[in-house]
């Protein structure tokens, strides 16, 4: 006996008046907000008076902060030598036991200092250094969480450059 | 009112700070700035976001300008410079010229071997043997310092009386006692360093303020300048000073030994300036801008062609003059072209050259003049028999000045001038004496008690073992000389040596129980000769006991002082010389400050053996 199957068309499928409302509120609030900082990488804004996007949550403005510590090595920062966690000279070697301490202990020493309101939770490497664009890049997973801002871990995967010869 | 002119009105109203200048300062007001003015823009600066980056590159820039603002305003005070460039072009400014390392200077006796003859007063040494020895005759000592008169050596010079004036004594004489031989002897100022005559060809083109570099250093004085054709080039001040005065052979009899050359005013229309760099311790002369074929460079007037004649009334009015621009000439001096110019000049000097008495023994290059034609084989004799000797220690050498020796003359060169009106110009003007005359360490000028009219002027120099040493008579000589050409003409000065008072120390202190004592007992030892260093001691200064005190409690491990006193040293200890001059330590000692005597200087002249510790 053959049985027809029932065929669901996906735009039939919506939403709840629930779940529009609260993603009408959402876009609604963050469009009403005032913004906080600049949003990497840069993106030209049609936004009316602003010429690059910008961050309007303050965790996702956090989370790009801390995205940009990470990657900054040391030196590079003006009047802050010591800003960033300087693991592009680490990127060959994260692999090893002693290297993973010392850019764990790098993380931990930038953030307690320029980002105090992070706690570290966690930090993994994955896997081995592969090429984009002719850089050897290595990425790293840090789990943390803000202060105050949210009771939920933010999981990060972060691409570290390795240092170029000058 | 709408938010665009809420905002203009906003920035209108407020009150814009220019008084941050630093890193932190400027970036809390620009961040301040942004959070009035652009609230709705942008809110995060902290140092991890991209809005704290830019302010904080921004804030650099302006603590980067602040800092150059700052430098510029430093370097255009001579005491507060650090460029090297800057701090020569303050001492050019001041009038203070660089120089190098100066050559001493002392009296070397000259004797010879003169036959006898027979005078209406008895016996002499034959006036017709006597020689001169010029200028330049040059000596060596043991260590090979040269060492070169700067005047004739006449030793038939006569005196009013018609009396030789050097001094003579028979040497051999007949078994029936008549003279036969005398020796004679007579001193001429010498400095040490060496001669070198430099030739440089100038092509046919004409260079405004041609310069040569001359390639021996420490030159300490350029003897003459001159070109192919026999024209000598003057050394002035500036380029601006278009006369000299020249020294000219004094011939009245009655004052040439007291007063030797007379002064006179000559033209300079050929003249250069010297200037010395203390890094490469080379000297540069640097002529005029002025072209020998352009007519206006030529004329050179007769400066007796100045006086004014009264044509039509009979008075003339007040009118100032600048005594070093009488020329009135449009260039600063003729530059040299299509000519050799021949430059002769001394260099070399240095605390080495401060040689021992009786060291210098050799003699060099003589240059003997015979006036009064005597017989050949006489004047072989004599010439056969010269000797020298120097009688005292040459003294006067000191090594090249560092840049900060030469800053501090600046402060007092400032308000100096072309005489001597001041104290500060008197110093001045001694720190800054040519160095061929040799070199005063110290120098004070007191009222002279006797006379209101007077002032004492008193000095110090250093002997080879870097003590102070008193002034040699020729350095007095020519630093007479030489404060003469700038004193006002009401102006008498007495130049009287320095009293140098030795003395030592001694000390008890109670030091911790684990320590090395002997350790303390020398830490302290060289604390106190670096704060007793003769560097640090003017004429008329006084020791702080208190100085000394705190240099002791203040040493590690130094608990308590159980004792202090300063003792006098003078005459003969052992193998150590000291002054003659000396002191009641405890009658003249005020408020823990000891006093010395007008006109007297502290040394303490072998702190290894005078400063004496015990620890307990």
């Amino acid at each position: 006996m053959s049985q027809e199957n029932k065929v669901y068309y996906f735009s039939s499928i919506g939403q709840t008046d629930v779940e529009v409302t609260d993603e009408f509120e959402k876009t609604a609030a963050e469009a009403a907000a005032l913004p906080i900082g600049v949003k990497f990488p840069l993106q030209i804004s049609y936004e009316m008076g602003s010429l690059v996007v910008m961050h309007k949550n303050l965790k996702s403005q956090i989370k790009d902060n801390f995205r940009n510590m990470i990657k900054t090595n040391w030196g590079d920062r003006l009047i802050h030598q010591d800003f960033g966690a300087n693991l592009s000279p680490l990127v060959f070697e994260l692999g090893t036991e002693n290297v993973i301490s010392e850019a764990v202990a790098r993380i931990q020493k930038t953030t307690q200092k320029y980002m105090p309101f992070i706690e570290l939770l966690t930090f993994e490497s994955l896997g081995e250094p592969w090429e984009d664009g002719g850089a050897d890049m290595v990425s790293i997973k840090i789990v943390y969480s803000i202060d105050g801002i949210t009771g939920k871990m933010i999981e990060d995967v972060i691409n570290i450059a390795a240092e170029i010869a000058g | 009112m709408g938010k665009t002119e809420i905002g203009k009105n906003l920035r209108k109203g407020s009150n814009r700070s220019f008084l941050a200048r630093d890193f932190e300062s400027l970036r809390t007001q620009m961040i301040q700035h942004a959070r009035i003015f652009f609230p709705d823009k942008i809110q995060d600066f902290s140092e991890s976001g991209f809005g704290g980056l830019m302010v904080d590159l921004a804030a650099t820039v302006g603590d980067n300008l602040s800092f150059y603002l700052d430098h510029e305003f430093r370097e255009l005070d001579p005491l507060l410079a650090v460029e090297l460039d800057n701090i020569l072009m303050h001492l050019k400014n001041s009038g203070v010229a660089a120089y190098g390392a100066s050559p001493s200077s002392v009296d070397l006796t000259f004797y010879i071997e003169v036959p006898a003859e027979k005078t209406v007063t008895g016996y002499l040494p034959k006036r017709s043997a006597l020689p001169v020895l010029l200028q330049g005759t040059s000596a060596t000592s043991f260590d090979g310092i040269s060492f070169t008169t700067l005047a004739d050596l006449d030793f038939g010079e006569l005196d009013i009386n018609d009396n030789l004036i050097c001094d003579y004594e028979v040497t051999e004489s007949s078994t029936s006692g008549v003279p036969l031989v005398y020796k004679v002897s007579r001193k001429v100022a010498s400095s040490s360093g060496k001669e070198e005559t430099e030739n440089f060809s100038i092509p046919d083109s004409h260079v405004p303020f041609r310069e040569l570099t001359l390639s021996k250093e420490d030159i300490s004085l350029i003897l003459d300048v001159y070109d192919s054709s026999g024209d000598e080039y003057y050394e002035v001040t500036a380029l601006s000073q278009d006369t000299i005065f020249k020294a000219v052979r004094n011939t009245n009899r009655t004052d040439a030994l007291e007063v030797p050359s007379n002064i006179e005013v000559a033209p300079a229309p050929r003249r250069f300036v010297k200037t010395y760099r203390p890094t490469t311790r080379l000297t540069k002369i640097r002529f005029g801008s002025g072209d020998v074929d352009v007519l206006d460079d030529d004329i050179i007037p007769d400066p007796s062609d100045l006086s004014l004649d009264l044509y039509g009334r009979t008075y003339t009015p007040r009118f100032s003059i600048d005594p070093n621009s009488l020329l009135q000439t449009q260039t600063l001096g003729m530059s040299p072209k299509n000519t050799t110019i021949t430059v002769r000049y001394k260099y070399g000097g240095g605390i080495s050259h401060n040689v021992a008495k009786g060291a210098i023994v050799t003699l060099d290059d003589f240059l003997i003049d015979f006036r009064n034609s005597p017989v050949g084989t006489e004047a072989l004799n004599v010439r056969q028999s010269i000797t020298v000797e120097n009688g005292t220690s040459a003294q006067g050498g000191a090594a090249a000045p560092s840049i900060e020796d030469l800053r501090v003359l600046i402060t007092s060169a400032r308000s100096s001038q072309s005489r001597v009106v001041t104290k500060e110009d008197l110093l001045a003007r001694i720190f800054t004496m040519p160095s061929t005359f040799g070199r005063v360490y110290r120098a004070s000028i007191a009222p002279n008690p006797v006379n209101s009219l007077s002032s004492i002027l008193y000095i110090i120099t250093k002997n080879r073992q870097d003590n102070l040493a008193i002034a040699p008579d020729t350095l007095k000589k020519n630093l007479s000389r030489y404060l003469n050409e700038f004193r006002l003409i009401s102006d008498a000065m007495d130049v009287l040596d320095a009293q140098v008072i030795n003395f030592g120390v001694k000390y008890g202190v109670i030091v911790a129980g684990n320590v090395n004592k002997i350790q303390i007992i020398q830490n302290i030892n060289n604390q106190i000769s670096n704060i007793l260093d003769n560097r640090y001691f003017q004429i008329d200064q006084p020791i702080i006991i208190d100085d000394i005190t705190n240099v002791i409690i203040n040493t590690d491990y130094v608990i308590a002082l159980t004792e202090l006193s300063v003792l006098a040293r003078t005459g003969n200890v052992e193998d150590r010389k000291y002054s003659d001059s000396t002191i009641l330590i405890d009658q003249n000692t005020k408020g823990g400050i000891i006093f010395g005597p007008p006109g007297s200087i502290f040394e303490l002249k072998f702190p290894e053996n005078d400063i004496i510790g015990s620890a307990a």
